[in-house]
């Protein structure tokens, strides 16, 4: 049923999403032009500046357009499907509360996912016009292959060991910290949708704003805590951490407390979305 | 004897504290039946029909469907039309078939395609650009195309001219699954009254009047129509 | 539930005041006003204090240099020396420039006056051995008075006699032990003319014969265990910023930090939603009860991850 959902709502999105994705792939090729006619075509310093500034800037505005895009499509996916009159149909499938949630963070993820793919892959034509970075390219990526094979020849087991524990905690930071925007953003939506009984997206809207200037106050007690805490860790153990110290406990252990914490608030707010479809469910 | 498709026992919902819409609400559909939920605005029929698919939770009581506790699983054995448009406007209305076919294992997608035909409806048409009245006619053909067990129509003939009125009844009766029973709320209750086998009357979340629609006819020898302007004069 | 909230609560709060509260209350902030005739420290002036040339800056422990906007003629930024444990008395660390309160002034006058407060006996640079007045005086007995030709001295070993001001930064050597082969002689600057002193205020070796006292043999045990059992008068620039975090260089300070919120974000904190969870998970209100143990599996690693911080910090 997962698989079902998931297609669903990935058509849905993507309906109007790849129109975007096309036009910043499209857009990187006049923009690529721009960075190399610098060079070589445009002697005429005018309209060297007009075509840099408009090819170059339509680049970078579907770039932010696109990333934009992605949220609002995502978002207006989810309150569409959940607390419009489509939620009528949503919520009398013979599928799980859960599985229609988790198909959702789903989707959402992978159209971050596929936002960020397409910006690097744009960038990465325009780096092709651009002759040293286009010759890098070669270089670099044979490079970094060999570098690879050869770390994993020479480094002993046990360290090869701690570098894919490493890389498995990068990764699960990497899929986490999306993913607790994506929660929150569902989250609001929620929220929204249950408390007001008429004015839903007014009230998401209104949570929004609510909640960044709330995110922005906490930061800074949040900020100066860890400042704090890792002052006195390092006056604690100076000594200690300046001889033969074995970092990689700790480094280990910090990464868990990190994935951790993620973890734990996607928990919370998937409950908590959960919870308001299970038994606040306030269709029109 | 078989059991029976829909069991409600004493079911309590409230919107507001102090003011309940279903208070230990009994009901029982028995298989191969067509009842009429038949009450004035706010006595809480769509309530109970939301509870039934799901998409309320009752504060009290229990709902057994086809013997199983009320979950999402039984959404299987329940077909739903709600009041309101409820398909997604972006999507076709082969679009809307696929879907059904692909949720609904009871769908059957020759029926579903035969009724549009007869209605004249182009299956390549995007919701959004059909009528009120053809949006209906599209979602209630979807819905009795399933196979399930239990049908719940809330205000299916509400808001359409009456030909469609006819179309609609004539399809409740010509399609339904005989095995299966079929939930009609409707305040229009002249219309619908020929297509009934049971009734029930509701007020204030309880059942006021239940029986079969013929021997109350004959018992009262009026029409339910008439019955319920007299029950629930102003 | 309500129970479970306010005991949160008050471990929170509980935790907070555990924090130590902010850096000191002084104001660093030193400035310079009317051409360098004032200086001001928050509720404190001070004003410039004409100190004599041989006086020499020699306090111990810790000495606050604090940052000022003000740009000598040679630097870009001046420092003020504090020491903390007198602040009349302070001094601009690169010109050198000593100003004082009222209270200072008085202190620095009564110094000047020959009203000193103790004694070290300084054998080599910083290396001193406190001594009492009583010791000092048995230096000078008069029937041991005689004299010394000082251009022969100055490269034997040498024990100085600072005298300090009441509050302990400024010395002034008021003599100085002399050996000469096997015998030790004082030579009290104090009574000595000015012909007797450099224009640094610092005496001149080249003045041939002065008057001494020749040590007897008590106060040469004395002084020969100076060699042996002085310590280092260690002085110790601080840069009061660097610490503003904790307050004072103070391990308990830190220790406390360290605890309290290491106990409230990583174990109070991830207890709620543990706690919560399970709570839910058992509850017959709630539908589906397998998603409330996500949660307490997240809290858990929580609190695991933090109890591996500290056993990666504290294993040995």
């Amino acid at each position: 049923m997962l698989k079902k959902c998931f297609k669903y709502d990935f058509k849905s999105v993507f309906k109007i999403w790849w129109i975007a994705a096309v036009t910043v792939l499209g857009l990187s090729v006049p923009a690529g032009i721009a960075y190399e006619s610098l060079r070589e075509h445009f002697k005429d310093p005018a309209r060297r500046f007009i075509w840099e500034n408009s090819a170059v800037g339509a680049f970078w505005f579907s770039v932010m357009a696109i990333l934009i895009l992605t949220s609002v499509l995502v978002a207006v996916r989810f309150y569409i499907n959940f607390f419009s009159d489509e939620g009528y149909l949503t919520f009398t499938l013979p599928v799980k509360r859960s599985t229609l949630l988790f198909s959702k963070i789903l989707s959402g993820f992978v159209f971050y996912a596929l936002t960020a793919l397409v910006v690097v892959v744009s960038l990465a034509v325009i780096g092709l016009f651009v002759p040293a970075v286009g010759e890098s390219y070669s270089c670099l990526t044979a490079e970094v292959l060999c570098e690879f094979i050869l770390i994993f020849k020479e480094v002993p087991l046990k360290d090869i060991l701690w570098i894919i524990a490493y890389a498995l905690e990068l990764v699960l930071m990497a899929i986490l910290s999306p993913l607790v925007s994506t929660l929150f953003l569902y989250t609001l939506i929620t929220l929204g949708a249950t408390i007001a009984k008429r004015h839903k997206v007014a009230a998401t809207i209104g949570l929004m704003v609510g909640s960044n200037y709330l995110l922005s106050a906490l930061i800074i007690p949040v900020v100066l805590a860890i400042g704090l805490w890792v002052n006195a860790t390092l006056h604690l153990f100076s000594d200690k951490m300046l001889g033969e110290y074995d970092w990689m406990y700790f480094v280990l252990f910090a990464f868990l407390f990190v994935i951790a914490v993620l973890a734990t608030v996607c928990a919370f707010l998937g409950n908590v979305i959960q919870g308001c479809l299970e038994r606040k469910l306030n269709l029109p | 004897m078989s059991e029976p498709i829909l069991v409600c026992d004493k079911l309590c919902k409230s919107y507001k504290k102090g003011v309940p819409v279903l208070n230990n609400f009994d009901f029982t559909v028995e298989p191969g039946r067509i009842i009429g939920l038949l009450g004035p605005n706010g006595c809480g029929k769509s309530t109970l029909l939301k509870l039934i698919a799901g998409l309320l939770v009752p504060d009290c009581g229990e709902i057994t469907v086809c013997g199983i506790k009320r979950s999402e699983e039984t959404n299987k054995y329940i077909s739903y039309l709600p009041e309101r448009p409820y398909f997604s406007t972006r999507m076709s209305v082969d679009e809307m078939i696929s879907f059904f076919k692909e949720f609904y294992a009871d769908f059957d997608e020759l029926i579903a395609r035969k009724m549009l035909f007869d209605l004249g409806i182009n299956p390549k048409s995007q919701v959004k650009t059909l009528s009120k009245g053809t949006k209906e006619k599209v979602q209630l053909i979807l819905v009795m195309s399933r196979r399930a067990k239990l049908y719940m129509l809330d205000e299916p003939i509400g808001g359409v001219d009456p030909a469609a009125r006819d179309y609609i009844l004539s399809t409740i009766i010509g399609n339904y699954n005989e095995e299966a029973s079929v939930i009609i709320t409707t305040h229009l209750i002249a219309d619908i009254e020929p297509v009934l086998n049971d009734f029930a009357f509701m007020y204030q979340g309880k059942i006021h009047m239940s029986g079969d629609a013929d021997e109350t006819r004959n018992t009262y020898g009026k029409s339910l129509d008439q019955l319920f302007r007299e029950v629930f004069r102003c | 539930m309500k129970k479970l909230i306010s005991v949160f609560v008050v471990l929170v709060l509980f935790s907070l005041f555990l924090l130590p509260v902010g850096a000191s209350a002084e104001e660093n902030q030193w400035t310079l006003i009317d051409d360098g005739k004032t200086l001001i420290h928050g509720f404190k002036e001070y004003e410039p204090y004409n100190n004599p040339p041989d006086w020499i800056y020699f306090p111990e422990g810790d000495i606050y240099l604090y940052e000022m906007d003000y740009s000598g003629d040679t630097y870009e930024h001046e420092y003020v020396s504090v020491v903390p444990s007198d602040t009349d008395i302070v001094k601009l660390h690169f010109n050198e420039t000593v100003y004082v309160t009222k209270e200072g002034k008085e202190k620095l006058d009564r110094f000047k006056n020959g009203e000193y407060s103790f004694y070290l006996l300084c054998y080599d640079h910083n290396i001193v051995k406190p001594f009492e007045y009583s010791d000092f005086s048995s230096f000078m007995i008069e029937e041991n008075l005689t004299e010394i030709d000082v251009t022969t001295v100055w490269n034997n070993d040498i024990f100085e006699v600072r005298a300090f001001d009441a509050s302990g930064i400024f010395a002034h050597n008021c003599g100085a032990v002399y050996r000469i082969e096997n015998d030790y002689y004082y030579v009290h600057y104090d009574t000595l003319p000015n012909s007797y002193f450099d224009a640094y205020g610092g005496f001149s070796y080249r003045q041939g014969i002065v008057p001494a006292y020749k040590l007897n043999e008590n106060a040469v045990k004395f002084v020969e265990s100076a060699r042996f059992s002085s310590l280092a008068r260690i002085e110790n620039y601080v840069y009061p910023e660097e610490k503003a975090f904790l307050g004072e260089d103070d391990n308990a300070a830190a220790a406390i930090t360290f605890w309290a919120l290491i106990i409230l974000f990583g174990f109070i904190v991830p207890a709620v939603p543990l706690v919560l969870s399970v709570i839910f998970a058992n509850s017959k209100r709630v539908i589906n009860k397998k998603r409330w143990y996500f949660l307490t599996a997240a809290s858990a690693l929580w609190i695991i991850s933090t109890v591996g911080i500290l056993a990666s910090l504290y294993h040995h």
